[in-house]
């Protein structure tokens, strides 16, 4: 029974004809098929490359907004660090400004007070 | 005429990228892979444009296939995938129809068209995975370690898809043939 039943498996399932249109149906759609240029195939065939390059694409954008807000923080305190500089630069320049006044000043009032 | 060329040096011609060269190859290997899609979806059309779809994807991956015996093995693996994928999606519309089933067993002089019809109906079935099995070892006559090969399924699966599968189709044939056509020609709710 067994061996009749692949036999008769084998006679059912013997192959098809698709008939001679076949080859040219499959031509013709080879030919409507618009040629990838070869610079793009990989892109098109590898779905892993191509995943991964969008990966790697956007964590390479990713990467450059953090280094350039990094870069915008230490300029930002660069710049408050040098406008602090400037600031205390002109207070002690007016800090000495009025010391000097005041010694004067003094200097000018004992001289001229006869009761000392 | 370039179907009758050998095979390898239509392949290398089809590298080389002569369409005819790729034509013959077609012509070449289209009985096989028509049949696994016809038997995997049971549907002409759809069997056809997965035929047609399974050649295209060969013409585009030409350049990896490295010999005859690989591109049988090629075209055998892309073709069952793609109809068990196909299945997946669009589950089957149904088994083939008695005109269909009746046209598949036309060629079958020697045996019996009513037992050929029944057979081919039963296949169509099993479950997709058991029926690919099942076609891979009986229509492309391969061993059940080639067949795992190209499935990706491990040898003591296969063996184990035949077992049942086989079971499965000798206890339908020793039901009366009456049974099996009430079965088959149940009428369609739509109508």
């Amino acid at each position: 029974m067994s061996e009749d039943l692949e036999k008769t498996l084998r006679a059912a399932l013997r192959p098809l004809d698709p008939g001679d249109a076949f080859a040219d149906a499959v031509m013709a759609r080879v030919r409507a098929e618009r040629p990838v240029p070869v610079g793009l195939r990989w892109w098109r065939w590898a779905p892993a490359w191509r995943w991964a390059s969008v990966l790697a694409a956007m964590s390479c954008v990713a990467l450059l907004l953090v280094q350039s807000l990094e870069a915008h923080h230490a300029r930002q305190g660069l710049e408050a660090r040098q406008a602090l500089m400037q600031a205390l630069r002109v207070t002690g320049q007016s800090l000495d400004l009025a010391d000097r006044a005041v010694n004067e000043g003094g200097g000018a009032r004992q001289g001229s007070d006869p009761g000392v | 005429m370039i179907e009758d060329e050998g095979g390898e040096e239509l392949l290398s011609r089809a590298l080389a990228g002569e369409a005819d060269a790729f034509r013959a190859l077609v012509v070449r290997h289209q009985r096989a892979v028509y049949s696994l899609a016809w038997r995997m979806l049971c549907d002409r059309q759809r069997a056809e444009d997965l035929a047609q779809e399974v050649f295209l994807q060969l013409h585009r991956h030409l350049a990896s296939i490295e010999s005859l015996a690989h591109l049988s093995r090629w075209l055998r693996r892309v073709t069952m995938h793609r109809a068990i994928d196909r299945l997946r999606r669009e589950p089957q519309r149904g088994t083939a129809s008695l005109e269909e089933a009746a046209e598949l067993a036309a060629e079958e002089e020697q045996s019996d068209p009513l037992l050929l019809r029944r057979l081919q109906m039963l296949i169509g079935e099993l479950p997709p995975a058991a029926r690919a099995v099942l076609l891979l070892r009986y229509q492309e006559d391969l061993d059940p370690m080639e067949i795992g090969r190209t499935l990706k399924m491990s040898v003591n699966t296969v063996k184990s898809h035949l077992k049942r599968s086989l079971a499965i189709l000798r206890e339908h044939l020793q039901d009366s043939p009456e049974q099996a056509c009430a079965v088959r020609s149940r009428p369609d709710p739509a109508t």
